[in-house]
Parts: C-alpha cells; structure tokens; sequence
C-alpha cells in the first residue's frame, strides 16, 4: 500500500529524531501491516497475467466472431455468465473479496453484453434505454442476492447509461426516466446499506446530481433546482451543525454534507448559468448569494469537512473571477485584464492561506475540547 | 457454515440473468414459427447503398402512409409514435396496405394482418413508418448474392408478424426461388 509505504518512512525518522521510542515505532509498524491486504508485486502480476489471458481469450472469440453460428455465440455469452456467478460465488465462499468482485463483475458484463449482443443477432426492435433498464434491473438483483457491493455500483453506472440513454430518441415513454432514476436511486440507497458499500454512495450522489441536471435542461423545469436548492442546504446545515445526528443515522456525514453543499453549488451556479444565457438581471445578485454560501461553507465546516472547505474555495475564487468579468471586464483591455485577474488571483491566494491558518487553529480546538 | 452461502444465490442470479436473455431469443423464435406468414415486395432503398457491412438494407411499399388513410386519434407526442397497419393479401400473392391506425385494431376482416411501426407524428402528408425490418444482417457472403438482385427488383420479402403485430424477417425470396431462410434459433 501507497499509504503504508509513506508512513513507514515518516515512522523511521520520528524513530531517528527521537519524536517516538522504538517501542512504539514497532507498534506502529505491525498495525500498519495489520490494515487490509498488501499490494504486492505478486499481486500486481497476478492481476496482469489474468488480464492478458483474458485479452487473448476475447482477441480469439473476436476473429472467430462472424464464423461462429448465433446459438454458439449465445452459448459462450452464458458461459461467461455462468463462470462469472459461480466462479465469483466460489472465491466468496473462499473468503477472496477482491477476485469475487471482481468475478461478479464480469458476470454482469457479460449479461449486458448478452442483451446488446442477441438483440442484435436476433433482430430484435427495441431502444437503447429498455435495453440499459434491464441490464440494470438484472444487476440489481445480482448485488442484492449476492449482497456485492461491487455490483451496487455497477448497478448505478449501468442506470446512468440508462438515463443519458432516455434523452432520446423522442417517443412518449422515454419520460419514464423522471419516475424510474428516483425510484433506483432509493433501492440503491437501500442496496448501500445493505451491502455496506463505499464507493457506491459517491456514485450514487453523482447520479442523483446528474438526474436534476437533466431534468432542468431536458424538460425546462426550475421546479427541481429548487428542491435540490432546499435539500442539499439541509443536508449541509445537518452536517454542520449536527453531524452525529447524521452520523448515527447514516453513517455518512460527512460525505453527505459535502454533497449537499455541491448541490447547492451546482443549483445556483445553474441559475446563474440561466441568467448569463437569457440575460436578466440577477446576475451579480446570484453571484453575491453564491460568495455568500462559499464563505458560509468555510465558516460551518471548513475546519471539518475538507470536501466542503476545498469545493468553497474553489466556488469563491470562480465567482470572484466571474464576477470580476462581468462588471469590470468589459471596460478594460487585454493587459488590464490580466493585470486585474492576477491581482485578484493573488488576494485570493492571500484569502485560502489566511483562512487555512484559521481553520486549522479551530480544528486544533475542537480536537483538544472534545 | 460459510461454504456454500453464495452458491445458491449465485445459480439463482446466473438463472435468471440467461432466463431473460433466453427468453429475447425464444420472442424471436416465437413469432418465426407461430406468426403469420405475409410477403411484401421489396424496393432498392439507394441502389448503390443496398449493403452496408454486413446488413441489406430494404424497403417496403408501407414504408410510407399517406396520412388521409391513418384513422384513429393521433397520440398527443411530438416524437415517435405506435402506428398499426392492415394488410391483404394481392392477387399476385404479395400483400399491400388496406389502411393504418394510431391505435390497434379490433375489427380486423378475414384474411388481413395488423403490423406495428413506429412514426414520426409531425411529419405531413405521409408517414415514414420503421417496422424493424428494414436492415436485414445476412450470414458473411450472403450479402453479395442479395444484392445482386436486389437491383433487379425482384427480390420478396417473407414477414412472420405476431399476434401483437410485431414483425420479423423470414426469408428473403427472388422470382419466388428462396433467396435465404433465418433460422429460428
């Protein structure tokens, strides 16, 4: 491991400085060995060797595609399937995480692959969506039934696909999609907790995120900019201010704070995004709202929650920036352009240093007073 | 007791997963072997665009519907909609179009076939209607052989079409000697 390796370094010269006695470095030492599996060469090599097998196996079954006949070809797409499942049943059982997720994957590929592939063989009429909502729905029971948290993620990437699939073309059940993501999103919210999967709520978030975008642009409704506006902000100041209440009901308050908080960044800089286009008046008003809300960011729970402290940031020196165009860009020239963004470019720097001092100082309070 | 926990839901998973891709082959076998029957005669669609890698592209004469003949209430959409065609059967043993309906037909008279396509709502005068079975992917070197004759106009196409009016390619037939049959599996 990366981490482990770095840590060791810094151990040794706390060891040699004197910082820490040989006692406690060697404590140190085992319980960094005890976190997870190691990431050996040996590993690394395993992975590469069954990668190019793999390369080999579909480079053969590409060449021989077209020769084989359908029903061959139906039958190597299950047996895919089934060595996926199964095999990654096996390697469960043997108490092997990484292999068996990495096995069920391959069974949800090939079942994906399996819909595009005789859809296509057997000229089957149908759109891409309800294609991509299957793959999803079978994924779904996959994860649940083999409590995989693996595939709940894929689950979610697959339901993606199906969103940014529904865009088109136009037929009157494409719309089904502003029923069915939010329907997905609860049982992969459910799936989350059952399965105990980690990376899959960053998905998830994401999805839910895409989906208002999609919605707003796609069926021009503000409707949900607003909600999303009104949850992330709760989201946000539950985080904030009672992140054990979140904690204890989630498991998650930080991240969920830290989207919440992307969500209101997200809805208001789509407001401002609309006012740009259709040039209303707002503007600078919208912009002034979303420094307020980077620098409430900063002073809620920026000394905790760095997701929150690095995204303000980056929010308040856009929206200076932007600000900065809008009102006094147009009245000066090239080099003063560069002139007065370099400036402010510089007092935003000044600004993130400053407030970096102050954040760490609380957070350094809160530690000792907790 | 840890072995054998996944085993189960995992052949449970794998059955499902290739019940539902069986179940896409055996739709399309279904409707190969119980459907009706009905021949269509097919049109060049851009005579030196007929093959297109491995597929033939063809082109029927209820390809287009002109409007004044589609009853029923057109759905309220502005992209692709269901559109239901009636067929008989000609003298000549070729089928051609008796009338087309938004929605599916009950009334159907002896010895004429609904198919289902799919339409653009906003177009006007006549509707370009997709039933699925304008591309047509052949076996490797099957394709020349189409188009070849393809050009000569001659070439008929069998159409299986389902109780529920989906339609699927039987065989391609010229001067009524059988070109190529799709098998059912």
């Amino acid at each position: 491991m990366i981490v482990g390796f770095t840590l060791r370094k810094h151990i040794a010269r706390w060891q040699r400085d004197g910082l820490i006695d040989d006692a406690t470095a060697e404590r140190l030492r085992k319980d960094i060995a005890g976190q997870g599996p190691g990431f050996g060469l040996g590993n690394v090599l395993a992975i590469l060797g069954v990668i190019l097998l793999g390369a080999a196996l579909l480079s053969l079954i590409a060449a021989n595609w077209e020769a084989m006949p359908r029903l061959v070809r139906v039958g190597l797409i299950f047996a895919v399937l089934w060595c996926g499942y199964l095999g990654g049943a096996w390697r469960a059982n043997k108490g092997d995480a990484i292999f068996s997720e990495a096995l069920y994957l391959l069974g949800a590929i090939a079942f994906g692959a399996g819909i595009a592939l005789v859809g296509q063989m057997y000229h089957l009429s149908g759109d891409v969506a309800s294609a991509a909502l299957l793959w999803a729905g079978g994924t779904v029971v996959a994860a649940l039934l083999l409590r995989s948290s693996t595939l709940v993620s894929t689950s979610i990437v697959i339901a993606g696909f199906y969103l940014v699939a529904s865009l088109e073309p136009e037929t009157a059940s494409r719309l089904s999609y502003i029923w069915i993501v939010p329907v997905f999103a609860v049982i992969a919210a459910g799936l989350i907790w059952y399965t105990g999967a980690q990376v899959a709520r960053h998905f998830l978030a994401v999805l839910v995120l895409a989906f208002v975008c999609i919605v707003h642009f796609d069926r021009d409704v503000t409707v949900v900019l607003w909600m999303t506006l009104i949850a992330g902000l709760g989201l946000f100041l539950l985080d904030a201010l009672y992140p054990d209440i979140l904690d204890r009901a989630t498991g998650w308050s930080i991240g969920l704070g830290a989207y919440g908080f992307l969500a209101v960044q997200m809805v208001l800089l789509i407001f401002q995004f609309n006012d740009h286009i259709f040039a209303r008046t707002r503007d600078v008003m919208t912009g002034i709202v979303i420094l307020a809300v980077a620098i409430a960011g900063l002073a809620l729970s920026g000394h905790r929650n760095l997701a929150i402290r690095w995204s303000a940031y980056g929010l308040f020196s856009l929206e200076v920036l932007y600000i900065a165009f809008e009102t006094i860009g147009t009245m000066i020239g090239t080099a003063g352009f560069f002139l007065t963004v370099g400036v402010l470019v510089l007092l935003l720097a000044v600004f993130v240093i400053r407030m970096e001092r102050r954040l760490h100082k609380k957070s350094l309070v809160k530690g000792a007073a907790s | 007791m840890k072995t054998k926990y996944f085993l189960l839901p995992a052949l449970i998973v794998a059955l499902l997963q290739s019940g539902a891709l069986y179940a896409m082959v055996e739709k399309h076998a279904m409707i190969l072997r119980h459907g009706t029957m009905i021949t269509l005669a097919t049109q060049p669609v851009d005579p030196r665009d007929l093959l297109r890698g491995e597929y033939v592209r063809l082109g029927y004469g209820i390809s287009s519907v002109e409007a004044d003949k589609v009853s029923g209430t057109k759905p309220d959409t502005t992209g692709l909609a269901d559109i239901y065609v009636t067929l008989k059967e000609g003298a000549d043993g070729r089928w051609s179009l008796t009338g087309a309906s938004w929605q599916k037909r009950r009334d159907l008279a002896a010895g004429e076939v609904q198919m289902r396509g799919q339409t653009l709502t906003g177009a006007m005068g006549a509707f370009a209607v997709q039933y699925g079975i304008e591309r047509y992917y052949l076996p490797e070197g099957w394709g020349r052989a189409v188009e070849k004759v393809q050009g000569e106009r001659g070439v008929d196409a069998v159409i299986a079409v389902s109780g529920s009016g989906e339609a699927q390619i039987r065989s391609l037939k010229y001067n009524g000697r059988l070109l190529y049959q799709e098998p059912a599996y």
